[in-house]
């Protein structure tokens, strides 16, 4: 009975658009990323580079495969960003980031991997549902998705959260050692042994905030509020490198999927305006 | 299923990491430890030992993207790109310690 309850919850239809609103995001950040990706294989397979064959049966990378790899990383990303066949983009999105991460350590990043299962779930979850070319050629039908995908997207990212403040539980941490190393665009004179240990417990227990914090309606709009600085600051003082901006972007993308009915009802209203299309097509379910 | 399933995986690999204690790649660390970045000396054939900084001071030679690489990958890079080396000394800052590795 139990079972079918929970069956059912995930069954349950919502709407589309904060999912759409997550896609778009997450395949700007995967454009950023794979021309990122493109500096990255050229630097790693030159006769310089370091070579760190993760597995036995890693797939084979060279410097003439790589324009390719990332050219179709690119494409696929374009695509999925506009919702066109956003399954299939999405799927080859995903196939194409798993192949740049496993064909060499030196090319593994954990946001890349970040990236990687936020795209699966968006694609499994059917994100093109809204507010995408595909919906658009299907003539802007009210557009609703199952719950349990959405569900999984929050879980993945509360489970980031929590163990990246798990991770931060170590006496090098939260003694301010670590985090100086870190903050390279950081002004040297303001990073006191206090502000580095401040810094160093607000970002531990912002993660652990944030793990339950956005899923609690009192508490949400708070949470998404510290979520957005702590992840902007993330970019600005540790360097304005793609690989912050990528991973930064792809969590913030998410904190729309934790909107309630009320005001996505509301940003389905707006957007619909702005697309000049009828906003009564879209009432929630 | 594949929901039971995904957030299985999901929870468990980063899980391992915090138990096993080591610096997974799945783990979800993002910055949490402090780098360590160790120091290479080439030793050659005549048995005169030279810091790699000194071998190749513009990094043209030894490329490592971001320090995310394993330094066992780096001595067998520095064994075969290196003429004349016959073993690399890794000294590595946290914890303390040395390794000689011989080239094959």
């Amino acid at each position: 009975m139990r079972l079918s309850r929970a069956l059912a919850v995930l069954d349950r239809r919502i709407d589309g658009t904060p999912l759409a609103l997550c896609r778009v995001m997450v395949g700007t950040a995967a454009l950023v990323r794979g021309l990122a990706s493109y500096f990255v294989m050229m630097r790693v397979l030159s006769p310089g580079g370091v070579r760190a064959p993760g597995f036995d049966w890693s797939p084979p990378v060279s410097l003439v495969a790589a324009p390719w790899l990332i050219g179709i990383w690119l494409i696929a990303a374009f695509c999925f960003l506009v919702g066109f066949r956003t399954r299939l983009s999405g799927a080859v999105l995903a196939v194409t980031i798993a192949y740049y991460l496993l064909a060499d350590g030196s090319l593994y990043a954990s946001h890349i991997y970040f990236l990687l299962l936020i795209v699966f779930l968006l694609t499994v979850a059917d994100s093109g549902a809204a507010f995408s070319v595909d919906w658009y050629l299907r003539g802007m039908p009210r557009a609703e998705v199952a719950y349990g995908p959405v569900l999984l997207l929050k879980l993945q990212v509360a489970i980031v959260y929590f163990f990246a403040g798990i991770a931060k539980l170590n006496p090098a941490f939260l003694s301010g050692e670590v985090l100086p190393e870190n903050l390279s665009s950081f002004p040297d004179a303001w990073m006191t042994p206090e502000v580095a240990i401040a810094a160093s417990w607000a970002a531990m227990m912002l993660e652990f905030y944030l793990v339950f914090a956005l899923w609690i309606r009192r508490l949400r709009m708070s949470a998404i509020f510290f979520g957005l600085i702590f992840h902007g600051l993330i970019v600005v003082t540790m360097s304005f490198y793609a690989g912050l901006i990528t991973y930064s972007t792809t969590i913030v993308a998410t904190y729309w999927l934790y909107l309630s009915n009320e005001e996505v009802a509301v940003l389905r209203q707006r957007i619909a305006g702005f697309l000049g299309s009828d906003g009564e097509r879209y009432e929630t379910a | 299923m594949f929901f039971a399933i995904y957030l299985s995986i999901q929870v468990y690999l980063p899980a391992r990491c915090v138990v096993d204690g080591t610096h997974c790649r799945v783990g979800w660390v993002m910055m949490a430890h402090q780098l360590d970045s160790p120091t290479f000396f080439v030793r050659r054939a005549s048995g005169q030992e030279v810091p790699l900084a000194e071998i190749d001071p513009d990094r043209t030679l030894v490329h490592v993207e971001r320090g995310s690489t394993e330094a066992r990958f780096i001595v067998r890079h520095l064994c075969e790109q290196i003429p004349d080396t016959v073993a690399v000394r890794v000294i590595y800052a946290r914890p303390q310690r040395e390794e000689i590795t011989p080239c094959d």
